[in-house]
């Protein structure tokens, strides 16, 4: 193994080395060893060649040959900085072959053996023929490097000798300039004469200087120096190590992170780095990028001293998230963080580590609650100050929270509270004010939407966002002249705002349909041929025939039907046909209240079967995933469609391709068609337990109560699996679909308080075989239970949980409950007033959540 | 590197303009048809941090633990801070201390050692230099 590697590196070291030598021909393996660099062989090659020498003109070759070798292997010992043993091999060579040895290398190598007199004497004897060989000035530079750099030979030079006579402006001008002197550096530099030994380092101390005001002519100037002098070595060296000016702090970390260890701490030296800083880089350059944040928030603990105080609390916290097993190292280094600090992070946490919806809410509540307690600015800098905008943004958060798919029960009531309560804080907020006026709208609660919308308009008369919901929210309300004077104002302000050109050919297309309905067809026709004018060619224009088509087909007048079967043709051609096509003039239909089968019929347009294509699916897929509709409206507009696409989800789909097409239909709610392509999907891709979630979500169309005991433990075995492959978004959905939030989690060890329904207040449907047999539908909760969850909140359902899980009774608990409310645990609950919401009045934390 | 403040190269505390024009700053220096992976990270650090009310909730929720990179351009820029503060001293134009000065002088000469002594060889280096793709 030894042999082998020693074998690959010589190959590395020497690889023009010949594969094989003749042994028995000193001369070929002295001549191969020397072209590759392999002094050692050739010297002992070189012996043998000369031992082998039979005339004078052989021995000469032989010498000559050997002094080489010798010669190279000095140079290589030096280059290993073995001065002395360098040395012996020149008295070897000179011995051998009789070479004198080469005056520049003998004399440096002796100062760099620690004998400077020795030094001095050599250039002494050498320095008229080196003169005269024109190699004095590069050994007087290179002196020159060694005596700035504090080396002893000064005091056994000559006292005319250049690197004496100059050495005082030199040492001067090295002074001025590291004292950033510039005045006494312009001095000191005339000192130094045109041929001084010292002028390459004048030069390039004078390139450094202007580095940060001139980096260009720096660079120049640095160029300047002849790069086989120390002083150009060096110049080379620090244009890799010099900040250029104004770099950004991005490229500074990628620049100094590329830098071997040598030139790392010569940065660190050039640039004046506190030690601190370098014992990081150093530390950090170990590390590697594949530190984890174990490591990482280490390394931060051992090099605090090298950042900032704030910063680095801040950072280790940031990491103490994903290392919990260091949090007290952190809090003894840093202090406990106040309480409002403790309860951020532990929400962050909580968020984190992926707690059920209720938990993390309850943490963002305790942030909120700290918040109103606290004194931030305990902490430096106090950066949550701004405590109304503070309490504003966790409202927003809970909001966000509340609004994550697929929770059930209520959810959508408490983002529209919670964004309601961050507007009352933070009112000038456009995204949020345009958020809370789509989610009324989303709920069907015009009213609550228009009340935002006209305190919104209020405040931002001109804000094309709010005028947009203004449009969106007319139309929603079937108020199409509105609409359209909205809109119009809204291009007025914002001349190439798209969304509003789409609303408003939505508006006019709508107002045809009302007039469609009334069967004012003139007006209707009046409309669309105005329509039709200003929106030109495309698919507004394949939009406007379809209803034009549709216009004429209700019209029932004569020759209509053939006028309306052209305008549908034209409307499905121009929008692709196939099954686009088809749905497109099916939705109008649906929209007008027909049904979509018969109105395709009287069309007479191509049968969906004719079209079982998968792109022709992939297109639908585009136009469901574009079109903004009802679920019913859009389940209606696809039942001419569905057995083509029952058909279609049998054929052979990708990985992605199902994936697209069924997240399509899950975020249009488009259960029953997501179903096939769910199921082949699940059976085809077996690996994947994203589609087991999609399958067994579809087919109970997301009843989690519906599902039996078996697709449960599939389910369960899917959210194991996605936590192997760290699909967390599936893991989640499994969790949340299997345990809404009042409902505790399905891996709960022990009895849930629900386990055992006390009396008739959790009687609920029977006749399935699941654990959530005894449990009421989430849409089907029975009154009481709803009444109970009026009058204690989430928070007491959540305290009834924990009640149970310490052991006391369900009743009991509810018992002391309600007693805690006033309310006599013998009344029966069905018999209380409607919608009494006890716990909201008593405006206590636990009635703060109110009823999700 | 995770920090949108760092990224931006503004203070903590910059205000909307500062932080604006560090980003029409970065988008001269990173225009997207260049670079269009580091266009990305300064716009999405621009849009995380250009208000005050994206700043709180940058800093309220973000979770994202510093990254390497990160940890070691806050040194930096603490270190750059440290320098501005001392008087005639900014990072840019630091002077090494003569002692450094000497070293780097004397490492210089040192490695002019590794340089071939015959003639032969240094042409042979030179060639194989030379030969390198």
């Amino acid at each position: 193994m030894g042999k082998t590697k020693a074998k690959n590196r010589a190959r590395v070291t020497h690889p023009t080395a010949p594969s094989a030598v003749n042994a028995d021909k000193p001369l070929e393996r002295v001549d191969a060893a020397l072209v590759a660099g392999r002094y050692k062989d050739a010297v002992a090659a070189g012996k043998l060649l000369l031992k082998q020498a039979s005339s004078d003109a052989d021995e000469a070759m032989a010498k000559e040959r050997l002094a080489r070798a010798y010669a190279g292997r000095a140079g290589q010992l030096a280059a290993k900085s073995m001065f002395v043993e360098a040395l012996a091999i020149l008295e070897q060579r000179a011995s051998a072959c009789g070479a004198a040895p080469p005056a520049i290398e003998q004399m440096l190598w002796t100062l760099h053996a620690g004998r400077p007199e020795r030094a001095a004497a050599l250039l002494r004897e050498h320095a008229q023929a080196l003169d005269r060989s024109g190699e004095l000035p590069a050994l007087r530079e290179r002196l020159a490097a060694r005596l700035l750099s504090g080396d002893e030979l000064l005091e056994w030079l000559d006292p005319d000798e250049p690197l004496r006579r100059d050495h005082p402006a030199a040492e001067a001008l090295l002074q001025a300039f590291c004292a950033s002197d510039d005045f006494a550096f312009d001095a000191t530099a005339k000192r130094i004469p045109w041929r001084s030994p010292y002028r390459g380092f004048r030069q390039l101390l004078d390139a450094w200087r202007r580095h940060a005001d001139e980096p260009e002519a720096a660079v120049e100037a640095f160029a300047r120096l002849a790069p086989s002098s120390p002083f150009g070595a060096l110049a080379g060296r620090l244009q890799g190590l010099l900040e250029p000016p104004g770099e950004a702090l991005p490229e500074a970390v990628a620049r100094l992170r590329a830098l071997d260890p040598v030139d790392l701490d010569a940065a660190a030296a050039v640039l004046g780095w506190p030690a601190t800083v370098l014992a990081l880089l150093r530390a950090a350059r170990t590390l590697g990028d594949a530190a984890n944040e174990k490591s990482r928030l280490r390394l931060l603990l051992e090099h605090a001293d090298a950042f900032d105080a704030d910063e680095v609390r801040d950072a280790a916290r940031a990491l103490m998230l994903h290392a919990p097993q260091m949090t007290r190292e952190v809090f003894s280094r840093f202090g406990k963080p106040s309480a409002f600090q403790a309860a951020r992070l532990e929400a962050l946490r909580s968020e984190r580590d992926g707690d059920e919806s209720i938990v993390v809410d309850d943490a963002w509540r305790d942030v909120l609650e700290a918040l109103e307690n606290s004194d931030e600015s305990a902490e430096s800098p106090p950066k949550f100050a701004d405590r109304a905008l503070t309490r504003a943004l966790v409202h927003r958060r809970l909001a966000e929270l509340w609004s994550l798919p697929p929770l059930v029960l209520h959810s959508s009531a408490v983002a529209l509270e919670e964004l309601g309560r961050s507007l009352e804080l933070d009112p000038d907020d456009v995204p949020t004010t345009v958020r809370l006026i789509s989610m009324h709208r989303d709920a069907d609660d015009l009213k609550s939407a228009r009340e935002v919308l006209d305190a919104a308009i209020e405040r931002f008369p001109d804000e094309p966002r709010i005028l947009l919901e203004a449009v969106r929210t007319a139309l929603a309300g079937g108020a199409f002249k509105k609409a359209s004077r909205l809109a119009e104002r809204l291009l007025e302000i914002d001349p190439v705002n798209v969304p509003v050109k789409t609303l408003l050919l939505d508006a006019a297309l709508a107002h045809a349909r009302k007039q469609i309905r009334a069967s004012r067809f003139d007006l209707a026709r009046r409309q669309l041929d105005e329509t039709a004018v200003q929106v030109g060619a495309g698919e507004p224009r394949a939009r406007v025939e379809i209803v034009y088509g549709l216009l004429e087909l209700a019209s029932g007048e004569r020759g209509a039907e053939t006028v309306a079967r052209s305008r549908l043709r034209a409307g499905f051609d121009a929008l692709g046909g196939e099954l686009a096509g088809l749905f497109a003039v099916a939705l109008e239909s649906v929209r007008l209240g027909r049904d979509a089968k018969m109105t395709l019929t009287r069309a007479k347009l191509p049968s969906a079967r004719g079209f079982a294509t998968k792109e022709a699916v992939r297109v639908l897929v585009r136009a469901l995933s574009a079109v903004r509709e009802e679920k019913s409206s859009l389940a209606a507009a696809l039942v001419p469609l569905e057995t083509t696409l029952g058909t279609v989800a049998k054929k052979r789909w990708s990985h992605a391709e199902y994936e697209n097409i069924c997240e399509t239909l899950l975020r249009r709610e488009l259960l029953h068609v997501l179903e096939p392509f769910a199921e082949r999907a699940s059976r085809r891709h077996t690996q994947v337990p994203a589609f087991v979630y999609l399958h067994e979500y579809a087919a109970v169309r997301g009843a989690f109560f519906a599902l039996e005991e078996a697709a449960i433990v599939r389910l369960q075995a899917a959210s194991r699996h996605a936590m192997l492959i760290e699909d967390m978004r599936t893991v989640h959905r499994i969790e949340e679909f299997l345990s809404p939030p009042m409902f505790g989690g399905f891996d709960d060890t022990g009895a849930d308080w629900f386990d055992e329904p006390a009396d008739d207040l959790f009687v609920g449907p029977s006749g399935k075989s699941s654990p959530f047999a005894g449990l009421p539908s989430p849409d089907e909760l029975p009154p009481a239970l709803l009444e109970l969850l009026d009058l204690i909140g989430v928070e007491g359902m959540m305290e009834i949980e924990r009640a149970v899980a310490r052991g006391e009774e369900p009743d009991t608990v509810i018992e002391r409950l309600l007693g805690e409310l006033d309310i006599d645990p013998e009344t029966r609950l069905g018999d209380l007033p409607k919608g009494s919401g006890r716990a909201r009045e008593r405006g206590g934390k636990r009635g703060r959540s109110g009823r999700r | 590197m995770n920090d949108p403040w760092l990224l931006l190269g503004v203070p903590r505390d910059a205000d909307d303009e500062t932080i604006r024009r560090a980003w029409l700053d970065a988008v001269r220096r990173y225009p997207p048809e260049r670079d269009p992976a580091r266009f990305q990270a300064v716009r999405a650090a621009f849009e995380r941090i250009d208000t005050r009310r994206h700043r709180l909730a940058h800093v309220l929720f973000e979770a994202e633990p510093p990254d390497l990179d990160t940890l070691i351009a806050l040194a930096l820029s603490n270190a750059r801070d440290e320098s501005e503060r001392k008087p005639q001293q900014d990072a840019q134009s630091a002077r090494p201390t003569p002692e450094v000065l000497r070293r780097l002088l004397g490492e210089s000469e040192r490695a002019m050692n590794e340089q071939p002594v015959t003639k032969e060889q240094r042409t042979i280096n030179e060639q194989r230099a030379a030969d390198k793709p």
